[in-house]
């Protein structure tokens, strides 16, 4: 070792690493729990799938069997939340229905995130005419109405979970893809990008190693917020019956099976529960995602 | 000093951006932010390139790199065309991400130029994996002995920039650039953002490593004093072209060029009881849109003449490599 | 009685690291019509002593533990705000850094300015035209019509300081505070700038503190230079015998730092500005200084009447080495 180098770590600027070591993720959590909401709405969250989830375990009764002498009662010591119109217990339905609704717009989300993502990438970072192209493309999806589309491609594929995922994702992923196109075009007038350039770094490289990485909270937020959006439109298409059939059940179509007259005047039990839980997780999630928004940007300091 | 050989010949780059065309009118104008600009870079030299902002330096120093586009002219590194636009050649993309190695630059904004989301140690092994600088087994220590050099402990490997204070980071900035072993290497602005008194250690870590590791600088900067220490030489840029060039102590002390001196007038005084010749330079700079006619600098020089608005000035050598384009001299 | 008096002040941030002190007991007067600079790198407090003058703190995250600012004989920091807002701007002003994020983008000049006007002679706001268009001109500011109907985005960068400058002194403040004024313009503009401020100072006859970290702004301007370093002022004296002699080792440092006094390699000061996070003991510049003794470790210096100004380091304490030019 020369002197030279001696001589140079002589000069070593004093570290500033001796206080405490926090790492990204963990200022980001301590900025979350700060937001007392969000983490309420984090906790009913994990609860309501938890509970879902466990559904075979916890529930007494199947959410199948028809039986019509119990048809329609009011809430009861034994059905808690009462029965419907085939005498199925409420309670059970609604817990699996929420499994249902909630796979169903995480499987949705999922599709779009990675239509919307790889589409988004190529739009931003290589420009000229390939993000010309993908952006008609996302003009010519964003045009037809989400629910006339969504309710003609129902009618020609089978209803059911499955192709309800498939729609849904294929029609909803111009948002995220727009959001990604947009955050990368602003990301790549940084120095960081330039350096990784003039380091010779490949664009495959570029775009997973520094671009993604940093456009991670607005996708997360998009994310989570196309998560209430499936929601709502799994219940919107249940209710039109082109979603979810029974007996398979999902807020959605419970909802739409008290579309009576009468289930509406005199039988709420049929329809404010399945309403409430949508309510409920539309809104939990809403929050936790402008929670998460707030954590994740370092711009936002509390 | 004998005459080293060339390892980078710039001649006649041009870079313009494009304007926006307004609507209904017919002729697309240009941003001439680089116009026909020459200059050989000998080996081991540290060429200064200043000018006020909005002159064309950066966008130089980025052009030369290919990090933009070029509109015109000739780039030859160590005898390899980077691109001849004239000519019609242009190295395959491909190879020059390789050719990347060996020309490296340094960034003015510490806080701009780190991914936030990569600690030290990746940011550094990045490029010393793409090049395969050093085996795959000894990268890691080879970082760390770079980050060592460069004034950073290796308890800061796996630490993420924004721990680290502005001066810390640019020397990140420079292990980065450093740890390739490039040849060249382009420095635009940097210590623009940092305190004086970090500054200079900065300063001194770039001298250092030059001596040690045989560098070759451009050093893009607008502060004359600091430049005029650092180089061999300073290269005056304004709106674009190079006005005045030659030895660094010689045009600082003898600056030929109107706007060089006013350059040089403009600088405080170092001490109160000192006093200093007036700036005589007026206004700011004009867009580069609308450049001028004749010498570019007539508009806001003292001693413009008739003659200034019509003729553009040749390059004049004033002898001892000391050149300048005015009509006065 | 001065026109403005800090005494003690102390300013604590709450943030999600925990508390950051970034101004630790400071006391400093400005006299009418003088001009103080107060240097210092960043970290060292001194911009956010200038927005606690100003009473721009956000009351939320900034903490003023103790101290009083008594401007003109008044307590700034008990006054209510409406108060506050009527002495902001027509007796006491600022400068920013950034120019071009203080102005409003959507905004003609002429109508931010006469904001100014609107705000603090009402009466005047209506016919303030032909003044204005007279401040500019007095500014040395060529096309002052013109540019009083443009945009900011159509000004460059100095202008845009210029028209910040005409701003700030259009009701004739007694306080000007300028934080970093030229820092982020060439140096061409800078000298422009430094001349403009000499003009404001001469015809309003305000005081004016500059703030900045280039020691070669204050060799133009200042009478008076107070150095800061982590939220506390090492040395307080005349320019002209800061430049001859300065006493804090810290002040020599930074003399010698400046690129003129290159011979062969920069001086430099090793190490960087601790943390407002950490929690001191002993002197602040222990770690970078290179006069220090082991006593300056443990025990904290305080500041010692020393010649034409203060002086805060222990090797000044028994009151040896006070003399100028010695």
């Amino acid at each position: 070792m020369s002197k030279f180098w001696e001589r140079l770590r002589a000069f070593h600027g004093r570290g500033k690493l001796e206080g405490e070591y926090v790492s990204v993720a963990n200022l980001s959590w301590r900025k979350f729990c700060r937001n007392r909401l969000a983490v309420f709405s984090l906790i009913v969250l994990v609860l309501i799938a938890v509970i879902s989830f466990l559904a075979p375990l916890i529930t007494p009764y199947s959410y199948s069997e028809i039986d019509l002498t119990l048809a329609r009662q009011p809430p009861s010591p034994e059905h808690i939340l009462g029965t419907d119109e085939y005498g199925r217990d409420m309670l059970t339905r609604l817990i699996y229905g929420g499994r249902v609704s909630m796979t169903m717009a995480l499987a949705a989300m999922l599709l779009q995130l990675v239509i919307g993502v790889v589409l988004g990438c190529l739009a931003g970072y290589f420009g000229s005419w390939v993000d010309a192209f993908i952006m008609r493309l996302t003009d010519v999806f964003m045009c037809f109405p989400f629910y006339i589309m969504a309710v003609c491609l129902a009618a020609i594929v089978e209803p059911g979970l499955k192709n309800l995922v498939l729609i849904i994702g294929f029609l909803s992923w111009t948002g995220i893809c727009r959001i990604v196109r947009a955050e990368i075009l602003s990301l790549k007038e940084n120095d960081y990008i330039l350096a990784a350039r003039s380091l010779g770094i490949r664009p495959g490289a570029i775009i997973r190693r520094h671009i993604l990485p940093n456009i991670l909270s607005p996708i997360l937020v998009a994310a989570t917020l196309s998560i209430a959006g499936g929601i709502m439109s799994e219940a919107s298409m249940s209710f039109l019956n082109l979603g979810v059939r029974t007996p398979e059940s999902s807020w959605g179509n419970m909802l739409s099976a008290a579309q009576s007259m009468q289930a509406l005047v005199s039988e709420w039990w049929r329809w404010v529960p399945p309403g409430l839980m949508i309510v409920i997780v539309v809104l939990s999630i809403n929050y936790v995602g402008e929670g998460l928004r707030n954590a994740l940007d370092p711009r936002i300091s509390n | 000093m004998a005459a080293e050989p060339t390892l980078l010949e710039i001649s006649h780059v041009k870079k313009y951006f494009p304007r926006k065309k307004p609507t209904f009118r017919q002729s697309q104008e240009w941003l001439k932010a680089v116009d026909d600009v020459s200059l050989t870079i000998p080996r081991f030299y540290s060429v200064g390139l200043v000018g006020e902002s909005g002159c064309g330096k950066s966008t130089l120093g980025r052009t030369i790199l290919r990090l933009h586009a070029p509109t015109g002219g000739r780039v030859v590194f160590e005898g390899q065309p980077l691109f001849d636009m004239e000519g019609k050649q242009w190295l395959p993309e491909a190879r020059m991400r390789d050719l990347r190695k060996d020309m490296q630059m340094i960034f003015q904004d510490p806080y701009g130029s780190l991914n936030p989301r990569l600690t030290v140690g990746q940011a550094v092994e990045e490029g010393v994996a793409r090049h395969h600088v050093v085996p795959a087994a000894d990268r890691r220590a080879y970082c760390e002995e770079i980050l060592e050099n460069c004034g950073l402990e290796k308890k800061f490997y796996m630490a993420y920039p924004h721990e680290f204070s502005g001066g810390q980071r640019q020397r990140i900035v420079i292990a980065r650039a450093l740890a390739l072993k490039p040849k060249f290497v382009v420095c635009d602005e940097p210590t623009a953002a940092l305190d004086v008194s970090i500054q200079s250690q900065i300063l001194n870590l770039m001298m250092d490593l030059r001596e040690e590791l045989n560098l070759t600088y451009l050093f893009i900067s607008h502060n004359l004093r600091v430049t005029q220490a650092f180089c061999d030489e300073i290269v005056v840029m304004y709106l674009g072209k190079i006005i005045e060039q030659g030895p660094a102590e010689e045009v600082c002390s003898h600056p030929v060029h109107p706007y060089t001196q006013a350059l040089i007038n403009s600088l405080p005084v170092s001490n109160p009881w000192e006093t200093k010749p007036k700036a005589q330079i007026l206004g700011s700079i004009p867009s580069a849109v609308h450049i001028p006619s004749g010498c570019r600098f007539h508009p806001r020089c003292p001693y413009a003449t008739p003659r200034c608005q019509e003729d553009e000035p040749a390059w004049k050598d004033i002898g001892g490599g000391h050149c300048a384009a005015c009509h006065l001299i | 009685m001065k026109l403005l008096e800090v005494k003690d002040l102390n300013v604590v941030f709450h943030t999600i690291l925990g508390e950051a002190e970034a101004v630790r007991g400071i006391s400093f007067s400005v006299d009418r019509g003088e001009v103080l600079g107060i240097v210092g790198e960043s970290g060292s407090g001194k911009s956010v002593t200038s927005l606690a003058i100003m009473g721009l703190l956000q009351r939320k995250k900034a903490d003023i533990r103790h101290g009083t600012i008594l401007f003109d004989g008044q307590d700034l920091l008990s006054m209510p705000e409406k108060q506050l807002c009527q002495l902001r701007g027509s007796r006491m002003a600022m400068v920013f850094q950034e120019p071009a994020s203080a102005l409003n983008p959507v905004i003609k000049i002429e109508k931010q300015l006469s904001e100014v006007y609107k705000l603090h002679e009402p009466a005047r706001a209506k016919t303030c035209h032909s003044e204005l268009v007279a401040l500019l001109k007095r500014l040395n500011i060529p096309d002052a019509e013109d540019v009083l109907k443009k945009y900011p985005f159509e000004l460059s960068g100095g202008m845009k300081q210029r028209v910040m400058i005409a701003m700030a002194v259009l009701c004739r403040p007694d306080l000007l505070i300028a934080d970093e004024p030229t820092t982020a313009l060439d140096v061409t503009t800078q000298a422009e700038i430094l001349e403009l401020l000499r003009l404001v100072q001469q015809e309003t006859n305000c005081a004016i503190i500059l703030i900045t970290h280039d020691l070669g702004v204050i060799a133009e301007m200042a009478q008076r230079v107070i150095v800061m370093y982590r939220g506390k002022i090492l040395e307080e004296c005349e320019a002209e015998s800061f430049f001859r002699s300065a006493r804090h080792p810290y002040s020599q440092d930074l003399l010698n730092t400046r690129p003129e006094y290159f011979s062969g390699r920069f001086t430099s000061i090793e190490g960087s500005i601790p943390s407002a996070y950490e929690k001191l003991t002993g002197c602040a510049y222990y770690g970078r200084c290179r006069q220090a003794e082991p006593r300056c470790a443990v025990r904290t210096p305080e500041q010692i009447q020393c010649g034409d100004g203060c002086v805060c380091c222990l090797k000044y304490e028994t009151g040896e080495g006070c003399t100028h030019g010695g």
